[in-house]
């Protein structure tokens, strides 16, 4: 039970730290490469703890030791941060059908027509900043008005098409 | 072998399994759906990771409680790894980046904005959109109006929108 309760008392101390970051200084770009740091840094220093101080324990519980438990603790640990972060650009990013739900919501019992929210979720709402996002991360690039794919979003394209035909399913979006 | 380095190998070899069954049910039996291929994959992964497991148990000759310990930790493990996955299947899905992406990719010479435009249109999107909700039940159309009728989608932006305002000290961009 040891390595489990290790792996979530790093994970919630990961995030609070996170979270206190966050709040004081939220980051001006790249935030995944910030949460990489601080759930990664949070592992390598618990690892390192429990090297140093192998002969504590609390509640009855020893803190893992020897390579094998620190591989399981990480590759869990690794799962439930790598997790963390997919969540985590719902959270920068929203999702459009979440959007919709919460405005009929809003709407209750009088409902909403999709002309309402056709005013609001327009091409420059829903697309353009994508496009923008594509352009940063450098998948993109526009050349006198025309945009092309870069070598990196070839990479990203093929990915999907190959799992998406492999699925056998029709082009999403 | 350690049981640490067999805990890890089974986790990968359920995830495999998950996988297979997804990618095995989704081509051969279309008519269950995406989502029900997800579901059935995750939970034959579950039951590869149990006899697994229970495999470590019994060649090892454990303690019961280091038997559920393992159990417990690799199934956290197992369901964030699921959880990724079913990520991954849903960028496909419904992501928008990728959608523009993809259009890109198949006119090699490139598009201009308003050829992007006419190949995938916000009306596009939120026609998508309301075919998904209305076929899971999240929302229902009457008199040419929207209601809200299930409460998972809800939920899931409530909680999406609340964690914004807190760790962002944002609101969604509706507001």
């Amino acid at each position: 039970m040891n390595k489990l309760v290790y792996v979530i008392f790093l994970f919630i101390l990961a995030f609070i730290i996170h979270f206190i970051i966050w709040r004081v200084s939220l980051p001006k770009k790249n935030h995944t490469i910030g949460l990489l740091k601080i759930f990664f840094g949070v592992l390598i220093a618990g690892i390192f703890f429990s090297r140093i101080y192998s002969s504590v324990s609390f509640l009855g519980l020893s803190l893992p030791q020897g390579f094998s438990e620190y591989l399981l603790i990480s590759f869990s640990y690794g799962a439930l941060v790598l997790a963390y972060i997919v969540s985590y650009s719902a959270i920068e990013v929203d999702s459009p059908s979440l959007l919709i739900v919460l405005y009929i919501s809003k709407a209750a019992s009088s409902g909403l027509t999709k002309e309402k929210i056709e005013k609001i979720m327009t091409n420059d709402f829903l697309v353009r900043p994508r496009i923008d996002d594509l352009l940063r991360d450098k998948m993109l690039f526009l050349d006198k008005g025309i945009y092309r794919i870069t070598p990196k979003g070839v990479l990203l394209a093929n990915i999907f098409i190959f799992y998406r035909k492999l699925l056998n399913a029709p082009k999403g979006g | 072998m350690n049981p640490d380095y067999l805990n890890i190998i089974f986790l990968m070899v359920s995830l495999l399994v998950n996988i297979l069954l997804q990618v095995g049910t989704s081509r051969c039996l279309p008519k269950i759906g995406l989502l029900n291929s997800i579901f059935l994959g995750f939970f034959a992964g579950v039951i590869s990771l149990f006899a697994l497991e229970f495999y470590i148990f019994s060649a090892y000759s454990g303690l019961l409680k280091d038997f559920i310990a393992d159990i417990l930790i690799n199934l956290l493990t197992y369901a964030a790894l699921g959880y990724c996955y079913f990520h991954f299947i849903n960028l496909g899905e419904t992501a928008r980046r990728i959608r523009i992406v993809r259009e890109l990719f198949e006119a090699r010479e490139g598009l201009s904005l308003d050829e992007i435009l006419k190949r995938y249109s916000a009306e596009e999107i939120i026609n998508r959109r309301f075919v998904r909700l209305i076929e899971t039940n999240q929302v229902i159309l009457k008199d040419n109006k929207y209601f809200i009728y299930g409460s998972i989608v809800l939920w899931m932006a409530k909680i999406l929108a609340f964690f914004k305002r807190r760790l962002l000290n944002k609101k969604t961009e509706l507001n």
